[in-house]
């Protein structure tokens, strides 16, 4: 089968017990792979409310037809599961090398059951897969883990993903580490950690076959050709993303309180990168080389390093706590990823707590004597590192989500909870991105960036296009949506959108299937197959309990109630009327009823999921 | 004649050994690449740089001198370090004698393989890198 390995792995930690399947051809011709893959398989498996800590629940970890080729963007893997802060399905990405590597080991899909009685970790060299006991590695942090496992399993060229002390804490947004990288929302390394799966290490020595090597590897050059003049990402990354956002007035800065941030230009790539930067890093197989490794060179912070800071960390622990001390940033960032947590929703959460402790609704008893003013960035290390091990009323209260926290901690705290869906909202406006109120709210993970990204779109438009003009959006979101599906299923990182996209799916899209696998599909078939994994998507969150009145509630309050108050985008929010009038269009694209958010019949029935009962 | 590498330049995406192995091997299968990419974290980390590893050709080859069957040479005329494998029986002193990490056993085979320069002009490792840090020249 070109293009793929072949074969499902499933891992029950419960009974040990290791089943190899073989990837059925209605699975890839119906689902392509990756997230539709996935969503499939735990369509059919997952008991309909399953709880996410639970040996029911599943964690995929997914690879599509272009892992292990050199398909430009193909250096990215999927874990999906259903998560702590959104009890719902739940995709998360993660670049590096350990996607390709689990081809090479022989496996499209490797799928995790059970709970096991001790800390373990999944050995997997190709036939050969083992459970292995991680009790000397409990406890570890994510550098130190991938070192241990390399050095116990004798060979560097083992690619590992774990988990750090947040997941084994049951932190509700700690993030799988892989090499620098991280599969950071989500929460599923907590999944992880209660399933007591320190690790997954990965080694192979097969080979993925494509139809015509010779087109495959012109494709590669003609769009190495592209990256080479790109005007950011190969020599900044998405650092410089961040003085763009703001100069547009849509920096969440202060927990929202405010989108333009004075300090922006201290922490901006071209500021940081001439003297910060140390090398360049690519996933497997990309052109493009976004990864920049900063380092602090001198100081109170001096030696910490961190792949990035990404632009959303710089959002999440810069603009958004007010930190302005890039110093600070880069070691706060190098925590997250070192105990294994999530920098977004890091942030936000601490965003969220610094609001309440200025606002006088945390006392300084409550945060265990820390000063939690914004800007405080040695306050933020701090605050990490308890949230990591859940030290104290404030690691253990912040370690549940902004969500929870806030229901917890009330006084009205739950008007600025900045999350959609119990999802920390990422670093795109809501209010100064009119489509995004939409693409978060009727996105299956919530405050993803991800989910409608509409921002590649919208960020060129004038002000009144992009934040006031709102009749056009629902029709960029179903495009967008729909783009997402397919780049999440063959598995190609959306930095490559300007390229592949940037809108809906496309003749590019079937030319990258064509080379991976052979397959003619037609445009029609293409946006049919889109179609088909965001319903059964929707029937999943619609089993669960989610359906209109869950897209309906999910903007924060501050978004609906509170428009952009200075700078550029002043004036700009989410009017409750428009978001009504926005969400009936989308459902009617969707083919989804208005009053329930169901997928109708017969749109089921177009799309071969006419079995499917919810 | 060898490959170089300008690790200055390196971003570790291993495009050279999905080439390397697709032009050798048939297909991508980077475990037969002759050119390896460690891609870290711990090299990342500990020296804020990429390793590759690819034979250099070397003058006086150690895994030449260390082969009990004489299964490694050195071609006379392109000073290429070449593999016999009628003659060689995998036995890997080759792999324990390389300075440079640039020796390997196939497992299924039981032959050693290393890099032998499959393109004198337009190699696939070289040819393929998104940031010219590869390049063939002369000299150890």
């Amino acid at each position: 089968m070109f293009g793929y390995a072949g074969q499902i792995l499933k891992v029950d930690l419960e009974t040990g017990k290791v089943v190899k399947e073989p990837l059925k051809d209605e699975l890839v011709k119906g689902y392509i792979g990756g997230l539709g893959a996935s969503a499939k398989i735990l369509f059919e498996s997952l008991p309909p409310m399953t709880e996410p800590y639970s040996p029911e629940n599943v964690v995929i970890f997914a690879t599509g037809p272009a892992q292990g080729t050199l398909i430009p963007g193909s250096g990215r893997g999927l874990f999906v599961s259903k998560s702590p802060l959104t009890n719902r399905i739940f995709n998360s990405n993660v670049g590096g090398y350990i996607a390709a590597e689990l081809k090479f080991a022989g496996y499209d899909l490797l799928a995790i059951t059970g709970r096991s009685s001790k800390p373990a970790y999944i050995a997997i060299d190709g036939d050969n897969v083992e459970i292995k006991p991680a009790t000397s590695m409990w406890g570890k942090t994510t550098y130190e883990t991938q070192a241990m496992i390399k050095e116990e399993l004798g060979d560097k060229s083992f690619q590992v993903a774990c988990i750090g002390p947040a997941g084994e804490n049951l932190v509700k947004y700690s993030a799988i580490i892989h090499n620098l990288h991280a599969a950071g929302r989500g929460g599923i390394a907590s999944i992880l950690g209660w399933k007591r799966l320190k690790a997954i290490a990965v080694r192979g020595d097969k080979s993925i076959e494509v139809p015509d090597k010779d087109a495959l590897i012109a494709f590669y050059k003609e769009i190495r050709e592209k990256c080479s003049k790109h005007p950011t990402l190969p020599g900044y990354g998405t650092t410089v993303a961040l003085g763009t956002i703001n100069k547009l007035g849509c920096l969440g800065t202060r927990n929202w309180q405010t989108e333009v941030f004075e300090k922006a230009a201290n922490i901006d790539g071209y500021t940081t990168i001439p003297k910060y930067k140390r090398l360049d890093i690519a996933c497997t197989g990309c052109p493009m080389g976004c990864g920049k490794v900063q380092e602090v060179a001198e100081g109170k912070y001096a030696g910490a390093l961190a792949k990035g800071p990404e632009y959303e960390t710089l959002y999440a622990l810069g603009s958004l706590v007010g930190v302005g001390d890039f110093d600070a940033l880069v070691s706060a960032a190098r925590l997250c990823d070192e105990y294994g947590l999530d920098t977004i929703s890091t942030g936000v959460v601490i965003a969220w707590a610094m609001e309440c402790y200025e606002k006088g609704i945390l006392t300084k008893d409550e945060t265990d004597g820390l000063e939690l003013n914004f800007g405080n960035g040695d306050a933020v290390n701090e605050v990490i590192k308890r949230i990591a091990y859940k030290n104290g009323y404030l690691g253990n209260l912040l370690a549940r989500g902004v969500k929870e926290a806030s229901e917890i901690v009330g006084c009205g705290s739950q008007y600025f909870a900045m999350h959609f869906k119990g999802l920390e909202l990422a670093g795109h406006s809501p209010r100064g991105v009119k489509g995004w109120t939409l693409g978060y709210s009727v996105g299956w993970r919530g405050g993803s960036h991800h989910d409608g990204r509409v921002h590649d779109i919208e960020y060129p438009k004038t002000f009144e296009e992009r934040a006031l003009k709102y009749e056009d959006k629902p029709e960029i979101v179903y495009k967008t949506v729909h783009r997402v599906m397919i780049e999440e299923s063959l598995i190609t990182c959306r930095f490559f959108g300007g390229y592949y996209g940037p809108l809906e799916p496309n003749e590019n899209h079937l030319r990258i299937l064509k080379l991976t696998t052979g397959f003619d599909m037609t445009l029609e078939e293409l946006w049919r197959t889109a179609r088909r994994i965001r319903t059964l998507i929707r029937c999943i969150e619609v089993r669960d309990g989610f359906g209109r009145k869950g897209d309906v509630n999910a903007p924060p309050l501050r978004v609906l109630n509170e428009p952009i108050p200075e700078g550029p985008s002043k004036g700009a929010h989410a009017k409750p009327s428009e978001f009504k009038v926005m969400i009936n269009r989308l459902y009617d694209l969707m083919g989804w009823d208005r009053e329930t958010g169901k997928p109708k019949s017969e749109v089921l029935k177009e799309l071969g999921l006419s079995d499917v009962t919810i | 004649m060898r490959i170089t590498v300008d690790l200055n330049k390196c971003i570790g995406c291993g495009a050279c050994e999905l080439a390397c192995s697709q032009k050798n091997d048939g297909a991508f299968r980077i475990s037969k690449a002759r050119i390896r990419v460690d891609k870290g974290p711990e090299t990342i980390l500990r020296d804020k740089k990429f390793a590759v590893y690819v034979c250099h050709q070397c003058e006086n080859a150690p895994c030449i001198l260390s082969c009990p069957q004489g299964a490694l040479f050195k071609d006379s005329t392109t000073g290429i370090v070449k593999v016999d494998e009628d003659k060689c029986i995998g036995c890997s002193l080759c792999v324990q004698a390389c300075p440079y990490n640039a020796i390997w056993i196939d497992a299924l085979k039981g032959k050693a393989f290393k890099c032998q320069i499959c393109d004198q002009v337009q190699p696939p490792c070289v040819n393929i890198c998104p940031r010219n840090a590869l390049s063939i020249g002369g000299g150890e």
